[in-house]
């Protein structure tokens, strides 16, 4: 476990040397995250502006969850997106050859190659329109509140990485899929929602949005106080589930993985 | 002149194993006059044309041997659109939303999709991240076509096998929600409609086009790409009706080339304007376009001189 965590600490700060070197895709990548971010919030904001509330929700309690949402997503994206994003090139290329000769454990390394601190910017802004919009609703912000969410913002992270591990293993069946990334995304976007949108739908979409629908909705929930224990153990189980899931189909991926680039 | 082009077509048809005054009249006849010879620049704009058609055709050929890759494209064009029906459909259970039904909601926004599958060009991402950035241009310069219509008929197969996939969509929800679904039944309306969705391709294709040609003076596109994107998502209609915008958003966007891309041709294709209103579209759409024509010129005559490649 020392072993791996010196060398994401190594992984990280050359990644972050080389996004210094290049000024001017570091401010891309610093502009394209804030418009992105701000995007997120402003959507609901219009659509908020017409209605007075969605699914039990009020306004300002969706644009808390959107803001939380880009919390979320804003780590996510720091830390993994970036390794998933060239995870089609790698195999396109046979470069995961040379990952699964490594004396490391190739999801470890797959996860954890590269990464993009300008990323965070979405994360640092949100903090401050969540403690803003809960000031604007008169929610008092306790200890035990802040401790519990950042906690369920880690079990979030967790759930938004092992969908997005378990689907961008499909690279390894298709190479071609290079552009599974913005499916992907969209898909992690329902997470900005309230699960209450989802009610009604197919069992088999409903099943398949479950994962993401509780990523976001369960930190929220622990600010305004509204959750319930049972949403602690349903967040707890699906992370730990998704990351068991996501890990059995890597590892199973790999055996059918022929060494063989385009 | 005239006569040597003439002669040239002669010794072309000798050449091929036609002889005497019959070489004339096996000829294909000219598809401009009703002479049985063509004339060189007839011929160069025929076979021109048909090499456009041609490079068509290729590309339509990848295209349809990467529909797996097109498929996943469109679907996550049709991930977000449909999201946001689910929460207006939670909406609506909650709240009256003025000037908007169900049934206008899920018309909207399956239009929409639609629309956008037909309609947004992507150009933006070829010109100026790899033919720019990567010097691939070069090749393009040096063949004997114009760049933009070089691109346009590469653009083209995509966005056709785009349409398909939504417009299948859009018949199974026609099928199986037929109640939720209003569109015009005016033909008048149908016609002007399409007249602005084609027209709202153009201006799509050009805009992006010409964004992407910032690629010469600017290194890293990706910061711009995400704005352009974003304003084209909010001031297009993507999120939601315009008229259900703030007024000062709502009056920056009909400043802007981008209701006129997809919000026009849905609202119209819904029936919600006059034809009046629709014939204002069009005239607003062409003077759009001609402005991008001669932005276009402007920035492209500029930035291929700043242009360099070189290689082995």
């Amino acid at each position: 476990m020392k072993k791996y965590l010196r060398i994401y600490w190594k992984l990280f700060k050359v990644n972050q040397s080389a996004l210094l070197m290049y000024r001017g895709n570091f401010l891309s990548s610093f502009t394209a995250d804030i418009v992105w971010g701000a995007f997120n919030i402003i959507s609901f904001f219009f659509i908020t502006r017409k209605v007075n509330q969605i699914g039990g929700w009020s306004g300002d309690e969706i644009l808390l969850l959107a803001s939380s949402f880009n919390i979320i997503s804003g780590i996510y994206f720091t830390l993994f997106s970036k390794s998933f994003y060239r995870l089609s090139h790698i195999v396109q290329k046979g470069l995961l050859d040379g990952i699964l000769l490594r004396p490391l454990d190739s999801q470890f390394y797959i996860s954890a190659q590269y990464s993009n601190i300008t990323k965070i910017i979405r994360t640092i802004l949100c903090i401050i329109l969540n403690i803003y919009l809960l000031q604007r609703m008169n929610v008092p912000i306790h200890f035990t509140n802040i401790i519990s969410f950042i906690f369920l913002v880690i079990v979030g992270v967790i759930i938004l990485y092992s969908v997005s591990l378990f689907l961008f293993t499909l690279v390894i069946w298709n190479p071609e899929l290079s552009n599974l990334y913005s499916l992907i995304w969209d898909y992690i976007q329902a997470a900005r929602y309230p699960n209450e949108v989802f009610q009604g739908l197919h069992t088999f979409i409903f099943l398949f949005m479950l994962p993401v629908m509780f990523a976001v909705t369960t930190p929220t929930k622990s600010l305004l106080n509204k959750m319930l224990w049972g949403d602690v153990v349903i967040i707890c189980l699906i992370a730990s589930m998704t990351f068991i899931l996501s890990r059995k189909f890597w590892c199973f991926s790999l055996r059918g993985y022929t060494s063989s680039s385009l | 002149m005239k006569k040597l082009s003439e002669v040239f077509l002669l010794k072309r048809n000798l050449h091929n194993g036609h002889s005497g005054p019959d070489a004339f009249d096996r000829g294909p006849k000219s598809a401009f006059t009703n002479r049985p010879w063509i004339r060189i620049d007839d011929l160069t704009r025929m076979t021109r044309t048909m090499k456009y058609l041609k490079i068509f055709f290729l590309y339509n050929q990848r295209i349809f041997e990467q529909r797996a890759k097109s498929l996943i494209f469109f679907l996550s064009t049709l991930v977000n659109p449909l999201l946001l029906l689910l929460l207006w459909i939670a909406a609506f259970k909650t709240n009256k939303v003025i000037d908007w039904s169900l049934p206008d909601a899920a018309s909207y926004y399956l239009l929409l999709v639609t629309t956008a599958a037909f309609l947004m060009s992507f150009v933006e991402e070829s010109v100026g991240k790899i033919d720019i950035a990567e010097g691939q241009l070069t090749s393009y310069m040096l063949k004997p076509f114009s760049y933009f219509w070089l691109k346009y008929f590469e653009e083209a197969p995509y966005r056709i096998l785009q349409g398909i996939y939504a417009l299948s969509i859009l018949s199974i929800f026609f099928i199986t929600f037929n109640k939720l679904f209003v569109i015009s039944n005016s033909p008048i309306t149908i016609l002007l409609s399409l007249v602005i969705a084609i027209l709202g391709y153009h201006i799509a294709f050009s805009f992006k086009f010409i964004i992407g040609l910032l690629g010469f003076w600017m290194t890293e596109l990706a910061g711009l790409f995400n704005v352009v994107e974003i304003a084209i998502y909010i001031f297009g209609g993507y999120v939601m009706p315009l008229t259900f915008l703030p007024p000062v958003a709502a009056s920056i966007a009909y400043f802007t080339p981008f209701p006129y891309i997809i919000y026009y041709p849905v609202v119209a294709l819904q029936g919600k304007l006059s034809v009046t209103e629709l014939i204002h579209i069009i005239n607003v759409q062409i003077i759009w376009l001609c402005l991008l024509a001669l932005i276009y010129k402007y920035v492209w005559n500029k930035g291929k001189q700043l242009f360099t490649s070189f290689g082995q």
